[in-house]
Parts: structure tokens; C-alpha cells; sequence
């Protein structure tokens, strides 16, 4: 190697030599990375395969080998013919349930999580910080120690066993987390946007809706994200006030694939779990996109 | 006529008494301006003013209306905030606008006062932006635009100027100026940069402790302050105070200061005065020369001549600033541009006296001029 090559290699102009150290460590973690995608995706892949096979094939076949012969039959028995106790009509009443319970828990909890903020940061008053610290303290409340007084509770008001029921418990929940979120997050406005609203003749409720509504998004999303998996992820409330016809499909799910009589038959138990697992995808991928940051740039001195 | 008028207001947060009475009074097209050090309450007050705080006790007057106990909206002002507190989800437009939207004003006015303050102020290209994507300079302006927008009685200004670079800090300073002879607007400026004060104002109040110090012209205030404390605010490099005691020099009375005898200038009022009383001469820096470049200059004829070795300089371009120790304090003089001086080497200078002033040690007020004495000993608020 001549003196300028050698000059040039350690100096990593063009044309210098590979730097093979670099590559390497590089590689190594890409490599990594791919390996820990592939621990993740390998059930999910086995679910989706299994869910697309016929009873026969899973019997005689490998659980991470893709289908031979694809039939949709499995999702269509999960979907509308399963039996689940009685009712043999799949998972889709339970699954229109969980949307009854959740669209309004959602709502409801984030829409009040976003006003307890503003007033508890905008609007003090004497024992603001008292109410923060309480709902603070229902964040770390675990859900089994409530379910008896939260069920004689739900008696009291009419609302046992029904859909209404499971979405007050969620909506009693969520403000605890959505409060101290917004809360956060408005503690970090400019007092002085809520001064110049004040001047410029806006009211409480003005206010709130044209100037601080529309710089929560990204709080917004992060809490209906929040929100959304909770809720349609929660099984314990669902199953303890949650009646019959009124269960979410969590408690559907379960009661399908726990089926102590017949064939068990795995294809339709991973079609229903995917079916029920869907919304929560959907969310993230939807509500991701409205994860705008940086609205806030510029409110305020640059 | 009497545009606001602050009567014996109060202000206390819990035992700490932020303002303690506060009584002024300002025409229509009057640029006050309060300033003061941090924690002084100027702040308070503009927001008392505004209503966006509650005095604890005493009254706001605006336009012969008592408005102490309206909400801001009711009380006919517009407010300009130091982070200018635009709305970030708003365009310019809307944010311009925003205070005739919840005035239920219709659309069309709306867009054509919009219109107007917009071509005033030359933001009309960028009515379609949001806040983010302004500059300083233009953010300013379009919180300008949502005061101006509302042709309010009192514009109040909380310190406008202090997020912007130091060019064009200088250049809205003008502007706002000139908009405010354009307008004839009445204006309550907050700041605690004294050059803004000096520049921009009719009246300047001068705020310390809760107390306005002293309130009235700014050539008042820098000629004539009331206490030591308003006389090296106001002016940078700070006024000199040199502390001596009253002596007797056969002429008159004089200030001994260690080795200095320094004679009391002639405008100030002899009566007062009494041998053995310990004051402070007040000299600006501009008051003092060298003595090789003033020596026929015959308005400096009977100046105060002394020897001093110069510690530090700083050329400024139009002066340079010369540093050295006067009676165990640092004294600074502001020398011409030209003036060729060098640390280290003993100077002769020669002071003009003529606007010196004299301040009892004790209690820091400023001892009257004889032009002063006949009204009444003390002619500023204290």
C-alpha cells in the first residue's frame, strides 16, 4: 500500500478503504433487530396461518408451515356461526357490544379528562391540587378491589348487568389517566394564551373549545389510544358486570375457545382472537397519523 | 381629558404587599410607560389595569367608568403579551380577529377591519399563515394587529419588545412609536429596559418596592429624579454618586469627598443645606470630559477639575467609556468617540456641574433646586 493510500484510508475520503469494523458492527445490528421482529412475528404469523388451514391440515401438518389448501371457512364460523354458550351466532353480537362500550367510554372519559386539565390548570381553585392528588390516587387503584362495591354501586343506579353499566366503570376509571395527561400537557401552555383569550372577550367554555382544544391533538390521540385499548382489551369488567347478551367480545372470545364440549378447533379460535384483537391494530395505525407534533411551535416566543 | 385613572390601589398576596397605593392619572394619547426592576409590580399593575387580576383594594378608572370589578372584556383595552400569545391553531387572520368573532361581529366587518389593520401594520400577505410559521419580528406584529383590531380605549404592552434581537427590538420600537403618533393612542407599556422607557414614553413611572418612585416626563425623570434609586435606573452607564459631607469653602458650601472638595452648583437650593450634612452628588457620565478637550469651552468655565488614572476603557464608537475609582466606588465617564485614552495612565477631567445634583445620604431624596423651593420642598411623588 503506498503512503498516499494509507493517507487516504485514515483520513475516509473517496476511494479510501473499506472500513470493515464499521460494516460489521453495523450489520450486527441489523441482524439483531431482525431476529427480534421474527420473535414477535412468529406467533402472529402461526395465528394467521393456522386461522387459514382446515381442521385436517392442522392435525396432520406443521404449526408454522403456511396453509396448503386456504379456506376462509374458519372466519366465517367465527364471525357470525360459532357457538358461544347458547347462542350460536360467532363472535359479531359481542363484537358490536365492545363497540357500544367503548365508543362512548372513549368519548365520554377523554372528553372530561381534557376539561378536569384545563380547569385544573387554568381555572385553579382553592383545592385544586387536593382534586389532582385524588384522581391521581385512582390511577393505582387495582380493578379487583372494586369490583364488589363498584357492582352493589352499579346496582343501586339501575345499571347491573348492562352495557351502560360497563361504560360508566370505564368512564370512572379513564378520567384518572386522561386528567393527568391533559393536565400535563396544559400545564405546559402559556398562561398568557388564556390571558389574551380572557381580553379578547372569550369565555370559559370559548375558550377551551377554539384555543385549547385545537392544540391538544397530539394529547387527544395519545389518550384514545389509551383509552380504546383499555377498554376493548378489558375483560375483568366485562365479565363481572357485563350480563349475558351484553358481554364484550373479550368475554365472548373466551367462552369460545374455553368450549368444554365437541372437537376443539383451533382454526376458528384463531380467527375469533384475531377478529378481537383487530380494533386495537386499527387504532394505532389510524390514530398514529393524527399524531401531530409541533402544533405548538410558534404559540408562543420562538 | 383623563383617559385612566389608578386610585389608591392595593395589592397583597397573602402577607406580601405588591402594590401599595398607586394613584395616577393619564390622558387620551398619553405613552406611559412603568418601569422598574423585576419584582417591582409593574407587571401586577398593568394586569389590574387590564382586570386580569383582582386589586385587593381601590379603584380603575377608564374613560370617567369605573371598571374595577368588569371583566377585561368589558373594560375597553386591548393587550399586548410579552410571549405575544398567539393562538397556535389559528391563522392570522382568525387570530386577528378573534376578539370581533366573540363580539359577534359579522363576517364581512370582520374581514374588512382585518383588512385594514392588516395594511396598516403591512402583514396583508401574511393573513393566510399560522404562528409557527412567522418570525419574531412579524409575530409581534400580528399581536399588535389583534390590539388594534378592537380600537380600544387603552392599549396595555407587557413588555413587547424582550423576546426579539437586539436590532429589532430597535426597530419596533420606532414603529410602535410612530404608530402611536399616527393613532393618537392612549398606551400602557410595561418594561424594564429604561432606554424603551426614555425613548417611547410621555409619562414614565418609575416602580420600585410597589411605590412609583417618581411619575412624570422622561427629560424629568433623567434630569431631575426624585431619590437615588430613580437617578442610576434611569440612564446607562448609571448615574456616579460620590458621598461626602458638607463643608464650608469660603463661597459657599462644597462636598468633601476623601481628598475632592467639590463646590454645590448654584441650582441648587442653598436653603436646605447645612454644614455637616452627608449627601451624594449625582454626575452623569456625559457630564464629565477630559479637561484637553474642553479647555476653551467657556460653558465649562467653572467645571470641577481632577486627576485620575483610568482602570478600564470601552470604546462604544460614538463614546468611550472610561472607568476609574472615585472614593472607594467605581466612576464611569463617557468621553467623546475620539478621545484617545489608555488604561493604566493618569488623565485630567473636567465636569460640567451644571446639572449635577445633590441627594441627602439618609433618606436618598434629591435636595430641591432653588427654582423648586418656592411651590414646595418636594414637587415628586414620593
Amino acid at each position: 500500500m503506498s503512503v498516499a493510500a494509507l493517507e487516504t484510508a485514515r483520513t475516509g475520503e473517496p476511494g479510501a478503504e473499506v472500513d470493515w469494523g464499521k460494516r460489521g458492527s453495523r450489520f450486527a445490528v441489523y441482524a439483531a433487530l431482525v431476529f427480534m421482529a421474527l420473535v414477535f412475528l412468529v406467533p402472529l404469523m402461526s395465528m394467521v396461518f393456522t386461522s387459514l388451514k382446515d381442521m385436517d391440515e392442522i392435525r396432520g401438518g406443521n404449526l408454522l408451515a403456511p396453509p396448503q389448501v386456504l379456506t376462509f371457512e374458519p372466519w366465517i364460523k367465527a364471525w357470525s356461526e360459532a357457538c358461544i354458550s347458547v347462542r350460536c351466532d360467532g363472535l359479531s353480537p359481542y363484537f358490536i357490544n365492545s363497540l357500544l362500550i367503548v365508543v362512548p367510554a372513549v368519548i365520554i372519559s377523554v372528553g372530561l379528562g381534557a376539561l378536569n386539565g384545563y380547569v385544573l390548570t387554568m381555572w385553579r381553585f382553592p383545592g385544586a391540587d387536593w382534586v389532582f392528588g385524588a384522581l391521581l390516587f385512582g390511577c393505582f387503584i387495582p380493578f379487583q378491589i372494586v369490583l364488589i362495591p363498584m357492582a352493589r354501586m352499579l346496582g343501586l343506579m339501575g345499571l347491573a348487568g348492562s352495557i351502560p353499566g360497563v361504560v360508566f366503570v370505564h368512564v370512572v376509571y379513564g378520567i384518572c389517566f386522561t386528567t393527568l395527561f391533559f393536565r400535563n400537557y396544559y400545564a405546559s401552555v402559556p398562561k398568557e394564551l388564556v390571558k389574551a383569550a380572557s381580553v379578547d372577550g372569550a369565555g370559559f367554555w370559548a375558550t377551551w373549545w377554539h384555543i385549547l382544544l385545537p392544540i391538544s391533538w397530539p394529547l387527544i390521540t395519545v389518550s384514545v389510544i389509551w383509552q380504546f385499548t383499555g377498554v376493548w382489551n378489558d375483560f375483568l369488567f366485562g365479565v363481572s358486570f357485563a350480563a349475558g347478551d351484553n358481554q364484550p367480545v373479550t368475554v365472548a372470545l373466551n367462552n369460545l375457545v374455553n368450549t368444554s364440549t365437541g372437537v376443539k378447533e383451533y382454526n376458528v379460535d384463531m380467527a375469533g382472537a384475531i377478529i378481537s384483537a383487530f380494533p386495537t391494530l386499527f387504532v394505532y395505525v389510524v390514530a398514529g397519523r393524527f399524531f401531530l407534533r409541533g402544533l405548538m411551535s410558534g404559540a408562543v416566543k420562538g | 381629558m383623563t383617559t385612566l385613572a389608578v386610585q389608591d390601589v392595593k395589592k397583597d398576596f397573602g402577607a406580601t404587599k405588591v402594590l401599595k397605593d398607586i394613584d395616577m392619572e393619564i390622558g387620551t394619547g398619553d405613552f406611559l410607560v412603568l418601569v422598574g426592576p423585576s419584582g417591582c409590580g409593574k407587571s401586577t399593575l398593568l394586569n389590574i389595569i387590564a382586570g386580569l387580576e383582582k386589586q385587593t383594594s381601590g379603584e380603575i378608572l377608564i374613560a370617567g367608568k369605573d371598571v374595577s370589578h368588569l371583566e377585561p372584556k368589558a373594560r375597553d383595552i386591548a393587550m399586548v403579551f410579552q410571549s405575544y400569545a398567539l393562538y397556535p391553531s389559528m391563522t392570522v387572520e382568525r387570530n386577528i380577529g378573534f376578539s370581533l368573532e366573540m363580539a359577534g361581529v359579522d363576517k364581512a366587518t370582520r374581514k374588512e377591519r382585518i383588512r385594514e389593520v392588516a395594511e396598516l401594520l403591512k402583514i396583508e400577505e401574511l393573513l393566510n399563515r399560522r404562528p409557527s410559521q412567522l418570525s419574531g419580528g412579524q409575530r409581534q406584529r400580528v399581536a399588535m394587529g389583534r390590539a388594534l383590531v378592537r380600537e380600544p380605549q387603552i392599549f396595555l404592552f407587557d413588555e413587547p419588545l424582550s423576546n426579539l434581537d437586539a436590532k429589532l427590538r430597535v426597530d419596533m420600537r420606532v414603529e410602535i412609536k410612530k404608530l402611536h403618533q399616527r393613532l393618537g393612542a392612549t398606551i400602557v407599556y410595561v418594561t424594564h429596559d429604561q432606554i424603551e422607557a426614555m425613548t417611547m414614553a410621555t409619562k414614565i413611572a418609575v416602580m420600585k418596592g410597589g411605590i412609583i418612585q417618581q411619575f412624570g416626563a422622561p427629560k424629568d425623570i433623567y434630569d431631575r429624579p426624585s431619590n437615588t434609586f430613580v437617578a442610576t435606573f434611569m440612564g446607562s452607564p448609571a448615574m456616579n454618586l460620590i458621598a461626602g459631607t458638607l463643608v464650608s469653602n469660603g463661597a459657599g458650601l462644597a462636598v468633601k469627598a476623601g481628598e475632592e472638595t467639590i463646590p454645590v452648583p448654584g441650582h441648587i437650593a442653598a436653603d436646605g443645606l447645612s454644614e455637616g450634612q452627608s449627601v451624594q452628588l449625582g454626575l452623569r457620565p456625559e457630564a464629565v470630559h477630559l479637561e484637553s478637550e474642553v479647555a476653551h469651552d467657556t460653558r465649562l468655565a467653572d467645571g470641577w477639575v481632577f486627576d485620575r488614572v483610568i482602570e478600564v476603557t470601552e470604546p462604544t464608537g460614538p463614546a468611550t467609556l472610561a472607568l476609574f475609582e472615585m472614593g472607594g466606588e467605581e466612576f464611569h465617564a463617557s468621553l467623546s468617540g475620539d478621545a484617545e485614552v489608555e488604561a493604566g495612565q493618569s488623565y485630567r477631567f473636567k465636569a460640567d456641574l451644571s446639572k449635577a445634583l445633590l441627594f441627602d445620604s439618609q433618606s436618598g431624596d434629591r435636595l430641591p433646586h432653588s427654582d423648586e423651593v418656592r411651590q414646595s420642598p418636594k414637587t415628586q411623588a414620593a
